[in-house]
């Protein structure tokens, strides 16, 4: 029987009260002492917004309760594979859950007009060369202008979070869409969003940690 | 997990950070684990074009 995984628990953690997109209640797939949260497969014809947001909702009711280490969407198999993952990465997974055991994700960005000025500033060097932009030399130069504002962007937010909040991160990961994620002590997370916004970032979250699960594999 | 602490309100988020998080991070069961339907698929598609257009917003 297929089933959805929404994350990795410890095993021993009461059975979880969340249900899936059938309604039904979440179960535990236990393996030693970690443990799958697996609910019925969502039928792909409605796969939408509103179910991923759904399926992120569930994940953060699952941190709640515990260290969760979140499933990527869509990560569907036999509760046979489920349980044979389980145990062949048994302890990865386990240290994986020691790692955000007691943290919570936040993501860190500059404000939109600060995003801009920092762009601007880290393309400064290069500016000359890079032309029109037009043709291959241009778009390759734009494509190294673009790597070198991102690192830069990255560096200055890790020096903002560093001077205002360093001492509650544990870890950090740098995004995709630009944003910096940190793994934050739970029990200092409000300090650190007071913090932080009075720093004029923006944040979001707590999430789960979900750029500090593992990674792929 | 602190009382002041809230869980980050995923139904407020940008769609483009859920989708970074749910598409882009988490466990990955390599081999044993594959997405569900190709409208997932879609939707990893999706987001790459939307990261895309957010790369050349911010650069321009």
């Amino acid at each position: 029987m297929s089933a959805l995984l929404y994350g990795i628990v410890d095993a021993d953690r009461r059975p979880p009260v969340q249900r899936d997109f059938e309604g039904r209640r979440l179960r535990l797939l236990s393996c030693g002492s970690v443990a799958g949260v697996v609910g019925e497969v969502l039928p792909a014809s409605a796969v939408d917004e509103a179910a991923l947001r759904e399926y992120a909702r569930v994940v953060e009711a699952l941190m709640v309760e515990g260290p969760v280490l979140p499933a990527r969407w869509g990560s569907v198999a036999s509760e046979a594979d489920i349980a044979l993952m389980l145990a062949e990465r048994h302890n990865e997974l386990l240290r994986a859950l020691e790692r955000v055991r007691g943290a919570v994700e936040f993501s860190v960005r500059p404000a939109e007009g600060r995003v801009r000025a920092v762009a601007a500033s880290g393309s400064a060097p290069t500016t000359a060369a890079a032309g029109s932009g037009s043709g291959a030399a241009g778009a390759g130069t734009a494509y190294l202008q673009a790597r070198f504002a991102a690192e830069r962007t990255e560096r200055e937010l890790s020096e903002i979070v560093d001077a205002a909040a360093g001492s509650m991160v544990r870890a950090r990961a740098w995004r995709p869409t630009r944003a910096l994620a940190l793994l934050v002590e739970s029990d200092r997370a409000a300090e650190f969003a007071a913090r932080i916004r009075a720093r004029g970032l923006v944040l979001t979250g707590p999430w789960p940690p979900w750029s500090f699960s593992g990674g792929a594999r | 997990m602190s009382d002041a602490l809230v869980p980050g309100g995923t139904q407020d988020v940008a769609l483009i950070d859920l989708l970074d998080r749910l598409l882009q991070g988490g466990i990955v069961i390599h081999g044993q684990i594959t997405l569900a339907a190709a409208e997932i698929d879609l939707v990893r598609l999706d987001l790459r074009v939307l990261i895309g257009a957010i790369d050349t917003l911010v650069t321009s």
